[in-house]
């Protein structure tokens, strides 16, 4: 049953007045009235009226409200502590620092940088740039790394990933079990911070096995931001989407990854390794457009997810060398400073890169010191095919890469998820028999009786002799 | 700049009542620009929408309608744009056409014979067959762009409102979505005729002219998920991206009357988005 009473209470209007009041006040107003006749005609005419010459005293303000309002937080009240906070001048150093190799500390000049990708149209606004700068003089400033660079932007379903890039040295670092390649070698070398909101709290990323590359690359997914999220996925990843994540930052990363030819040059000593050649000039935006001009600079990750095979483990009569040499024509290690021209050609084009001038292509005399050469402002973008939402841009000063994207490399054909595998067919179910038990010897089973076949019989083949009265 | 002048331009020779700067579609040499223009008035239920593109010349150039032949492969094309407007993608070979080269696989020539034979017999039926026109990539532009006009453009509820005319119109009175009211996509509608059973019935009942959500919302799209809601760190930014056609923004900022959206990518639809999800 409804409570009248209290439905009647309940429902006030803006000005507070109950309905349960306001039925009281118009009956008191019939009432007045009871010598007129036509109350029932005019019944809204009395409620409006009711309604409207209703007085309802509201005490003042006092004195002490006035003057002295209470705050209300603004919704944004938060973002803007947070922002104040961030933009402050940065401590001293908490942790010491590292000590400084021949290539001190390095932290690209973001604002420079972003005009030239600005000419190309990646662009994330001047607040938002002058924000990263200073989040990545912050993670110099509180980390061990001795360089960054902005990786780019993983955008995500719910919230979107900034990836900042940076070079940790790596003396003494933790053990890890044997599949993942050591802490700062292999695709381990690099360290990776990852953050929601440029003033928040940057995350590193953790390491990552070989087995999670593997996984990575028949896994397509679009991630969701947040890092401890479930990679949902046919056959199952092994990890959150922070493993994932890094997976796809290192794959992203060496593949994209290039410079012009010859700024570095392969170590004489050990041919794995490359470093800064000292004669190097910049080539010119013409130069820079062939592909043959640029190289890759990181090593190529192998099919087992790695950059160097693990020391095969043999059996006594197998040939350590022989095994590894098997290994290696497999799943070869491609030779370091390759250049893009020999990329495999995406599906459809002649190369894996798409080139582009963007910007004034006029070509200027170079006066003072230069003279006699010329150059253009002419900013050049190279992007991958394999890698959409990679690009390169370069000019005649310098180059720089960045990553927009959602983290899915590019196939060319629809995507077909994997079947799984067949079902095993299930084995032959036996028989269930009785437990053999050296005490109780089994009952050998009985010959049926002729005279036993109208009589009932138990689940042993004994029969039941239900004439038993005793 | 040049943008600018030429949609001046174009506004003076054609009369519409709003020109919206719709997106850019990327290709491999070139970028086509293409900006929409809207004409309210007089216009039953939804205005009329106009397209034009053009590329870094800036002459703007009305977008053809829809080759309906070879609708149905457009989706089968993943492939970038080129940039180049003439370019043909899918060739129709003309039967009927003398000029036609002749096959050039000398094996097939005993093969030419009959089918030519069979075509004399239907000589009468020449005068009625339609040349078939080649594909061009302007076609598939002109498809693309109105796929993704009708997948995407999204509104906040209260943006439009329909006069008892049933014309609609810019909401005056629109103050914006509150903060938590943006965070839910729910809010959102698509600017297109409605298409869902629910909103024509609705629209036909007449409430539509009381209340602001008569157009379909897009949380309801299919394949659940396509859409990502983002704030900005002060939360009075929400930017909606659209996961199936990758590049599609759309995005309102808090308590004002400022929204849009905006198309600024490769044209290709992102047909795996079921498996990523």
């Amino acid at each position: 049953s409804i409570n009248v009473d209290y439905l009647l209470r309940a429902h006030r209007n803006h000005k507070g007045v109950s309905l349960y009041e306001h039925l009281a006040m118009v009956i008191n107003q019939i009432s007045k009235d009871a010598k007129s006749k036509d109350c029932f005609e005019n019944f809204e005419k009395i409620m409006d009226f009711v309604e409207k010459n209703h007085f309802k005293y509201k005490a003042p303000l006092s004195d002490h409200e006035v003057n002295h309002p209470r705050k209300v937080k603004s919704e944004i009240h938060e973002w803007l502590e947070d922002s104040i906070a961030f933009l402050r001048k940065l401590p001293p150093r908490s942790i010491p620092a590292p000590p400084l190799p021949k290539d001190a500390k390095y932290a690209p000049n973001l604002l420079l940088e972003s005009r030239l990708f600005e000419t190309v149209g990646i662009y994330f606004g001047e607040e938002e740039t002058y924000l990263l700068n200073k989040a990545m003089l912050k993670l110099l400033n509180e980390t061990n790394a001795v360089s960054v660079r902005f990786w780019g932007k993983i955008l995500g379903r719910s919230r979107s990933y900034w990836v900042i890039e940076g070079q940790v040295p790596a003396d003494n670092p933790d053990p890890l079990p044997l599949p993942y390649e050591r802490f700062g070698q292999g695709v381990n070398a690099l360290t990776y911070w990852v953050a929601n909101d440029v003033q928040g709290h940057w995350h590193e990323l953790p390491a990552i096995s070989p087995e999670h590359i593997k996984r990575a690359r028949t896994a397509k997914h679009i991630m969701t931001g947040h890092l401890n999220a479930k990679v949902d996925v046919y056959p199952p990843f092994p990890g959150v989407e922070k493993h994932y994540l890094k997976a796809q930052i290192v794959r992203i990363t060496y593949s994209t990854v290039i410079a012009p030819n010859n700024f570095y040059k392969a170590n004489d000593e050990d041919a794995t390794k490359i470093e800064i050649s000292e004669e190097f000039a910049m080539p010119g935006t013409e130069e820079l457009k062939s592909l043959e001009n640029w190289v890759h600079v990181h090593p190529n990750i192998l099919e087992a997810g790695r950059i160097t095979h693990l020391e095969p483990q043999v059996g006594p009569e197998e040939d350590k060398d022989e095994v590894m040499n098997k290994i290696l024509t497999a799943d070869p290690i491609k030779e370091r400073l390759r250049p893009l021209s020999e990329d495999n050609p995406f599906t459809g084009f002649e190369a894996n890169w798409l080139v582009r001038v963007h910007g004034d292509t006029q070509v200027f005399n170079m006066a003072d010191k230069d003279e006699g050469k010329s150059t253009t402002y002419a900013v050049l973008a190279l992007r991958p095919l394999t890698w959409p939402g990679a690009c390169v841009i370069a000019n005649n000063n310098t180059w720089s890469h960045i990553y927009v994207g959602y983290g899915i490399k590019a196939g060319g054909l629809p995507f077909f998820p994997i079947a799984p595998n067949d079902i095993m067919v299930e084995g032959v179910e036996q028989d269930e028999m009785p437990e053999p038990n050296p005490k109780n010897p089994l009952p050998e089973p009985l010959e049926p009786n002729s005279d036993d076949e109208g009589k009932k019989k138990d689940e042993n083949g004994n029969v039941i002799d239900d004439q038993d009265d005793a | 700049m040049k943008l600018e002048l030429a949609i001046l331009k174009l506004n003076e020779s054609q009369q519409f009542d709003q020109i919206v700067f719709w997106g850019k579609i990327e290709g491999i040499s070139r970028d086509y620009y293409i900006v929409v223009g809207l004409k309210f008035r007089q216009q039953y239920e939804f205005p009329h929408k106009t397209f034009f593109w053009c590329n870094e010349e800036f002459r703007f150039a009305e977008l053809p309608p829809i080759n309906r032949e070879h609708k149905d492969k457009v989706d089968g094309i993943r492939t970038l744009f080129s940039g180049d407007h003439t370019k043909v993608l899918i060739k129709v070979v003309d039967e009927d056409d003398p000029n036609r080269p002749p096959d050039v696989n000398p094996d097939q020539q005993a093969d030419v014979d009959p089918e030519k034979k069979l075509l004399e017999d239907t000589d009468d039926e020449k005068e009625l067959k339609v040349t078939p026109k080649n594909f061009t990539e302007l076609d598939r532009l002109a498809y693309v762009i109105r796929a993704i006009d009708i997948d995407c453009s999204v509104i906040p509820v209260g943006a439009f409102r329909l006069t008892p005319n049933h014309e609609l119109r810019y909401n005056d009175e629109f103050r914006g979505l509150s903060i938590p009211e943006s965070e839910n996509l729910h809010n959102y509608m698509h600017f297109r005729n409605p298409q869902t059973i629910e909103k024509q019935e609705y629209i036909a009942r007449e409430e539509a002219l009381f209340f602001y959500d008569f157009l379909d919302p897009i949380d309801k799209d299919l394949p659940y998920g396509c859409w990502a809601l983002h704030k900005d760190a002060s939360k009075t930014i929400a930017t909606i991206r659209s996961l199936l056609w990758p590049g599609y923004i759309a995005y309102h900022r808090a308590n004002s009357n400022i929204f849009g959206g905006v198309y600024i990518g490769n044209g290709i639809k992102n047909v795996d988005l079921p498996f990523l999800l």
